[in-house]
Formats: structure tokens, C-alpha cells, sequence
């Protein structure tokens, strides 16, 4: 019974890497998800201390102040009621089923435990693993307990195969295994997991509709009711979402544990599976199975490069996720600065705490994006289909869309929504920056999909830049949306014009460029790497590369640099002075699009596409400041969060330089290569007296 | 154990005479097998967790037989269309007593079947079946296991 998948399991390490070493973890399909249930959680939960259950004399603001540290109890206790829920509720489910089985009795069912013996002995579990009956299931199984004590639970026409025959016995083979895959593939942690989340989801609904209605009873100036109901249907929707994301997520681990299944017992899964019945499913049941349907899962054993695929509504879920937590966040940290928990902050500089805790939000989506793209990428590439990394960078943008207008929680705080929609232009701006994202990881792996050290080296990079493209995204949109009730005191004027400034600000500020500076180094890291040296001929360029990158995190922080930005500006433009830090982002970024000109083809495109959306935003954004006179006049602290406009108005000139002569050189070149290459205008072949037509088709297409 | 109805009981002699025919091998474990059936137990929310699924290849006769046998059993009981009681006469007001009687103090009288009454019950239980969708081959086999087990060890069979 040990076949090629059981040789593989016993190498490798168990629920980690399947047989042809593609990471199995689908784990990361939770994260946006996770992100959402947590900054619910914790925003819900300060929102009740600040409002409903405050020590008389207190204020959210003195919560570390005696007596009011009472307050930290408060939340603490509404923190673990919306999210503990979920872990008992999974908890108290796996003792019910657990009590509803007994222990297998082999005189009963002498045949399958022979079967059970065999099949226990050849696969490699990461814990002992109890087979019992459940007298209820029937034609089911499944696998149950907690990830320390593992059972699986087989009903009793199902025990009663084995005694029929060898065919029947491999079905039952192949089912067992498909239980134990779920084992070896650590899916009880991720159903404890998924869980937890989906039932907090529900519950954090609940504890909204609990606000709502102590609000609507206590509360000097309670919530409209059209707005109460409104935020309530937001959180039962939000709800709802989460129940499908999780049952598409419990589809993908059953194609895994089948996958894993026929690895050792192939023709008894293709027998299992092959009896279902063959009716179409509708939407409904396709939506809310938890088990794909019989000819999908075949087609995923036939073909696993489907299996692999992102789906779309996953990528969907995760935008609309990663946006309420994002407006989650934002709410929370606008609270808190309300407050007084975190300083105000000044003008000029960087938002750090923030910035950080909107950040956290994010790290989800930056996780989850890499993880599926490449993912999905090596499921195209397989096939032979052209990557579709910026489709789902659009698909995850309308997730964020979705999401924006989704969040239901703003309401509790800002009188006047600071976010009312935002104009059609931040709508725009989030769907093109997360269209760049996903563009940018799929470049990354743009001829192989990284697997093990090559996969751990880029996620750190892709994860880092992730998270800040994201942010960069929100607070965009964000400003977009303010712009809409306070276009006065919107910091780059108003107009159409003002939207992609938005953008270009918050591209120039320094937080934001290190990271996008470290995307571009990544991809050029990337490309120079995946040619090898036969491919890149002048290392030495790398090397320039490299160090240019690495300018633009290290010459802001020393004082020479700054002396050498003077000097280059007076040099350039004349007179306003300057930074050096914008100086030397511009510099490393000249010298990338430089390189990626001299390099060669398969290298200067992702090169040079990368380098491209930096330098284009920044030198769009000069000439549009230029050409719309709207910019306030800069004073001396303002120069570093616009300085790379200015700087970037000479360099988008070499940008278009750059891409015209990249795209006249892959325009002109493919005709050649075509008439060369004999298709579009085969070589006469000269026929030979006598044996013309001998053993040759009438229309001589077999010539050359 | 399970408690189970007189009529349950029945149903399970019946159909256990008929599975040591058809399906010997699932004999041993003929009560887990018939018990969600005869106590009319849903189990279609058993195992909706991280699972198989249902597995079709699955061709366990038991649960079949046992809804068959319940069919028949209660076809009896009413009379089986008014029809089947004429003919049954003393066959179907015996096994009426037999059930109303519990416990049975006595066994009732050995049930005599006319050819007419033994191809009524067959038309029920192949009917039965192939309600079920069972295969004809398999649900004629059920049905003439039916009508065998009635002949020879009739439904008072001793459990």
C-alpha cells in the first residue's frame, strides 16, 4: 500500500509540503480575515469602555489613572467576549461529536480493521491518530478532536466495504487516507481556527447590535436610527462574507487532503469520488458546500494545477476584509488621539504610532497577496496560461472598494463621516495601487515560482513593501475622502488634478519611500538573480544597482548627504534649498533605469517597469503642481513631504525615454524575428531535378 | 440497546433474515447498520465538518433492506391498500395481533400464504426499492429475499 506519495510524506515534513514539494499551507486564505475579526474586536471593545461602561468620573483618556484602571478590566472582559465565543463554541462541538462515536469493534468489522491496520501503518502522522465509529454517520466520515488529540470517525456502511472486495477495500483505503491527510495537513488547528473567526464574526454583530440599542436608550445624542440600521445590516453582511470565505476555505482543504489521499491510494480515490452524483450544482450550494462537488474534486486529482488557483472570491474577501480593518484601525487611532492616549500629530512629521497601528491592519493582506499570487502564478505557468497577478490585484481593489463602503463602525465616532464615499478618483487610486501590487509580486516571480529559501528570502521584502503600498492606499483614499467636506483645508487643493497629488505627497514622504525603494531593489535583486551569469553579462552593474538602492536608506541619515543634495539642486534647478535625502532616492533610482536599459531584455523589463511607477509618480506630480498653481507655498519643515515632486520633473523624462525605447525595441524586434525564423516568410526550397514531388507532399508544406 | 417500537422489531427480524441472504458479510454489524433507519434517525448532518463528504461507491444493503422491510411491515399493518388485507385475511389480522400483543405471550398461528398475497408483498417490496433507487437487478433480488423470509421463517421469525 506505500506508493510514491507515501515515500515523499515520510521525507518530508508532515502538512507542510506535498508531493511535488508545492507548499500545501493554505492557512494564509484566513488572514484578511483574521485582521477583520481582530480590529473589530478591539475597536468594539474600546468603544464600550469609552461609552457605556465608564467609572462615573472617568475618561477613556485617564484609563491609567487610578481608579479609572478599572477601565482595563472593562475591556479586557468585552475583548474576551466577542472573541472567546468562537474557541469554546469549537471546543463544545468537538465534545459533542466526540461523544456521539464508540471505539471500533474489530469482531464487528474484521475486514476494515485489517484495512485501517495497514493503512495507519503507512502513513506518517504527526500524532497518534484513534479510528471509531460514528453510528450515525453512515456513508461519512470525518476527522475530529483538537490538533493534540486527533480521532477519525467512520460511519458504519462505510466500515462494511472492506468485506465486499479488493475494489471496495481501496475505496475504503482512499477514504481513510483522505481523514488522515487532514491530520498530516494540520487542518484541526485551521477548522479551530476558521471557527473561532466565523463565530466571532457573528458575535461582534451582536455586541454592535447591543451598542446600538444601549446607545438608543443612554446615550445624550444616540445614533439615527436610519444609521443605527444601517451599521447593524453592515455587521450581519460583514458576517455573512466571512461564512462564505470560510467554506471556500474549508473547499480548499478538502482538495488538499484529496490530493494528498491519492498519493497513496490513487485508484481508490478516482473510484471513490467517480460515484457521486454528476448534477450541476447552483450558486447557492457551490457557495455554501463545505465539500467541492464530485467532478471538481476528480478534476482536481486529474489536474491539480487548479487546486493551486486563487479564487477570485477569495481575493475579493480578503480586499473587503482588509478595508474594514483598515477603517477599523483608523477609527481606533482617531479615537485615541481624541482622547489623548496618543499625541496629536504636528505638522511635518511622521505619524509613526499611527501609522503603525493602521499598519497592523495591513499585515494580513501583505501576507495574503504574495502567498496567493505566486501561488496562483505557478498554477498559470503550469498550465501554460499568461499570469493574471494584476486581474487579481483589480479584484482584490474592489474588495477595498466594497470594503471603504462597507466599514460600519465610523459612524459611532465622526459626527460628519470623514470618509463619506470617497470621489471617483480615490476610488481609482485603490484600485490601481493595489493593480501595482499584485503587478509587482507577480513580477517577482515572473519566470519560476519560488519554493523554500527562495519563497522565505522575497516574503520578507514582498510583505515589507505589501504593507506599505497598502497603507500608502488607504491614506490616499482617506484624504481623497476628506477632501470631499473640507476641500479648503485639503493640503494640495482640489480638483481632479488633486488626486494623484494626494498619491505623490504621501509617495514623497520618507516613511514611504524606503519601502517602495526596497521593492524596487527586490525586483531588480530578482531579475539579476533568476538570469544567472551567462545571462547578465556586466555584474559590475548589479553591483551599481544595489548600491544605488541602498543609498536611498543610507545617505539620509548622514549629514554629507545633505550637503550633496544642496549642491545637486543649486546645480539643477536653483534656488530653493533642499534635503539630500529626495537627492538620493532620485539619483538611485536614475541609475536603476539606466541599468535596466544596458541590460538585457528579459531583465530591463520588470527593471525598468519597476523603476518606471516611482520616477513617473514623482515627476507626474511636478508637473502637475506646475501646471495647476494650486500648490500652498512650501516653508522650510514642508520641504520633505513634496521634495520628491520637484525632484522627480527631469527624471519622468527619462522615464518616457525609457519605456519608448523598450517598446521599440520589443515592437520592432518581434517582425524580425518572425522573418528569420522561416513562419512568415519560409525559405524557397530549390527543387531538385528529378526528385521533385518524389515522396513530397503535393503543396510542399514539409519543406524546411 | 436502543429501545426500539414493536413495529421497529419486527422490521428488524425481517430484514435481518433478508441480509443473511443477500449481504452475509454485513450480518455482524446489522444493528449499527438498520438502527438510524428504523428509528428514523437524520444523519444528514452527521460529519459536516472536515470530512469526506458522502461516499457514494458506498453499496450496503442493509440500510436498503431495512427500508424496504419497513415498507412491507407497514404495508401489512394498514391493510396494503385495503387489497392486501382481504387476502391477507388471517396472515394480516395474525400479525395485527402479534404487534398489538406486547409482549407476545404466545406465538401467533403460522402464517399461510396464498401465491396472490406472496405476489402482492413482492410488488410492494420491489416498488419499495425502486422508490429507493435501487437497482432493478438488486431491488428484484430484495424483493424476492422478502417474499423467501415471509415463506420460510415469516415475520414472527425469533430474533
Amino acid at each position: 500500500m506505500s506508493g510514491a506519495g507515501d515515500r515523499v510524506a515520510a521525507t518530508a515534513p508532515p502538512g507542510r509540503v506535498t508531493r511535488d514539494g508545492r507548499p500545501a499551507d493554505t492557512g494564509f486564505l484566513l488572514l484578511p480575515l483574521a485582521a477583520l475579526v481582530f480590529s473589530t474586536v478591539v475597536l468594539l471593545a474600546t468603544l464600550f469602555t469609552a461609552t457605556l461602561i465608564v467609572p462615573p468620573g472617568c475618561d477613556l483618556g485617564d484609563v491609567f489613572v487610578h481608579p479609572c484602571t478599572t477601565m482595563v478590566n472593562t475591556f479586557q472582559l468585552t475583548f474576551n467576549a466577542m472573541l472567546i465565543p468562537g474557541a469554546v463554541m469549537f471546543l463544545w462541538l468537538s465534545r459533542w461529536h466526540r461523544r456521539r462515536t464508540r471505539p471500533l469493534d474489530e469482531s464487528v468489522f474484521p475486514a476494515a480493521a485489517d484495512v485501517i491496520g495497514a493503512v495507519l501503518a503507512s502513513v506518517r502522522l504527526p500524532r497518534p491518530v484513534e479510528v471509531v465509529v460514528g453510528p450515525r454517520l453512515g456513508r461519512r466520515a470525518f476527522t475530529g478532536g483538537t490538533g493534540a488529540k486527533p480521532y477519525v470517525a467512520l460511519g458504519p456502511e462505510l466500515l462494511t466495504l472492506p468485506a465486499k472486495g479488493p475494489a471496495e477495500r481501496e475505496i475504503f483505503a482512499a477514504v481513510l487516507r483522505h481523514e488522515l491527510a487532514h491530520v498530516q495537513n494540520l487542518d484541526l488547528l485551521r477548522l479551530q481556527f476558521a471557527t473561532s473567526l466565523r463565530i466571532s464574526t457573528r458575535a461582534t454583530a451582536l455586541a454592535t447590535a447591543l451598542l446600538l440599542a444601549a446607545q438608543q436608550v443612554w446615550a445624550a445624542a444616540p445614533l439615527p436610527a436610519g444609521t443605527a440600521a444601517g451599521v447593524f445590516v453592515r455587521t450581519l453582511l460583514l458576517a455573512a462574507a466571512a461564512e462564505l470565505v470560510v467554506r471556500a476555505f474549508f473547499r480548499a482543504r478538502e482538495h488538499e487532503a484529496d490530493l494528498r489521499a491519492a498519493a497513496g491510494a490513487p485508484d481508490g480515490m478516482r473510484a471513490a469520488l467517480s460515484a457521486g452524483p454528476e448534477r450541476p450544482r447552483g450558486l447557492r450550494e457551490r457557495l455554501l458546500a463545505r465539500h467541492p462537488a464530485g467532478p471538481a474534486r476528480l478534476a482536481g486529482l486529474d489536474d491539480d494545477r487548479g487546486v493551486l488557483a486563487l479564487p477570485p472570491g477569495q481575493v475579493l474577501g480578503a480586499g473587503l476584509f482588509t478595508a474594514v480593518a483598515l477603517a477599523n484601525l483608523q477609527t481606533l487611532v482617531d479615537v485615541l488621539i481624541q482622547v489623548g492616549l496618543i499625541d496629536r500629530p504636528r505638522a511635518g512629521d511622521v505619524p509613526w504610532t499611527p501609522l503603525l497601528i493602521v499598519a497592523l491592519a495591513a499585515v494580513p493582506a501583505a501576507v495574503f497577496l504574495p502567498l496567493g499570487v505566486w501561488r496562483d502564478a505557478r498554477a498559470r505557468r503550469l498550465g501554460g496560461r499568461p499570469d493574471r497577478s494584476a486581474l487579481l490585484g483589480a479584484v482584490f481593489g474592489g474588495g477595498l472598494l466594497a470594503g471603504i463602503f462597507l466599514a460600519p463602525y465610523g459612524a459611532f465616532f465622526y459626527d460628519v463621516a470623514p470618509s463619506g464615499p470617497p470621489p471617483a478618483t480615490g476610488l481609482i487610486v485603490c484600485v490601481a495601487g493595489a493593480v501595482a501590487l499584485c503587478w509587482w509580486l507577480g513580477a517577482l516571480v515572473d519566470r519560476a515560482v519560488p519554493t523554500g529559501r527562495a519563497r522565505a528570502a522575497l516574503l520578507p521584502a514582498a510583505v515589507t513593501v505589501g504593507v506599505a503600498l497598502l497603507v500608502l492606499i488607504w491614506e490616499s483614499t482617506g484624504w481623497l475622502a476628506a477632501q470631499g467636506s473640507g476641500c479648503a483645508y485639503s493640503p494640495v487643493g482640489c480638483g481632479w488634478p488633486a488626486a494623484p497629488r494626494i498619491v505623490l505627497v504621501l509617495l514623497g514622504e520618507p516613511w514611504a519611500t524606503v519601502p517602495l525603494a526596497l521593492g524596487t531593489a527586490t525586483l531588480l535583486a530578482v531579475a539579476l538573480h533568476r538570469n544567472g551569469a551567462g545571462a547578465v553579462t556586466r555584474w559590475w552593474l548589479a553591483g551599481v544597482v544595489t548600491a544605488g538602492a541602498g543609498l536611498v536608506v543610507v545617505l539620509p541619515r548622514l549629514a554629507p548627504a545633505d550637503a550633496l543634495g544642496l549642491g545637486v539642486w543649486d546645480w539643477l534647478f536653483r534656488p530653493p534649498p533642499v534635503a539630500g535625502f529626495a537627492v538620493s532616492l532620485q539619483v538611485a533610482l536614475l541609475v536603476a533605469v539606466t541599468v535596466a536599459v544596458l541590460l538585457p531584455r528579459p531583465v530591463a523589463g520588470p527593471a525598468a517597469g519597476a523603476s518606471a511607477l516611482l520616477i513617473l509618480a514623482v515627476g507626474l506630480g511636478c508637473w502637475l503642481l506646475e501646471r495647476t498653481g494650486a500648490a500652498p507655498a512650501l516653508r522650510p519643515e514642508e520641504y520633505r513631504p513634496v521634495i520628491g515632486q520637484y525632484l522627480g520633473a527631469g527624471y519622468a523624462l527619462v522615464l518616457v525615454a525609457v519605456i519608448g525605447v523598450l517598446g521599440a525595441r520589443s515592437g520592432l524586434g518581434r517582425p524580425h524575428r518572425r522573418s528569420a525564423g522561416g513562419t512568415a516568410t519560409p525559405p524557397r526550397a530549390e527543387p531538385r531535378a528529378g526528385v521533385s514531388g518524389a515522396g513530397q507532399p503535393a503543396d510542399g508544406s514539409s519543406v524546411g | 440497546m436502543v429501545h426500539r417500537s414493536a413495529t421497529a422489531e419486527r422490521t428488524a427480524a425481517l430484514a435481518r433474515t433478508v441480509v443473511a441472504r443477500l449481504a452475509p458479510e454485513e450480518l455482524p454489524a446489522f444493528d449499527l447498520l438498520a438502527q438510524p433507519y428504523l428509528t428514523g434517525t437524520d444523519t444528514s448532518a452527521e460529519g459536516d465538518r472536515l470530512g469526506f463528504g458522502v461516499v457514494e461507491a458506498v453499496t450496503t444493503v442493509t440500510p436498503v433492506v431495512t427500508l424496504v422491510c419497513a415498507g412491507v411491515v407497514g404495508a401489512l399493518l394498514r391493510g396494503a391498500e385495503g387489497e392486501l388485507e382481504q387476502l391477507g385475511g388471517r396472515a394480516t389480522r395474525g400479525l395485527f395481533g402479534a404487534l398489538r400483543r406486547r409482549p407476545a405471550v404466545t406465538a401467533p398461528p403460522r402464517v399461510e400464504w396464498t401465491r396472490e398475497q406472496l405476489a402482492e408483498v413482492r410488488s410492494v417490496a420491489a416498488g419499495r426499492a425502486a422508490a429507493l433507487g435501487v437497482e432493478p437487478e438488486l431491488a428484484s433480488a430484495i424483493a424476492d429475499a422478502v417474499v423467501g423470509a415471509l415463506l420460510l421463517d415469516g415475520p414472527e421469525a425469533p430474533q
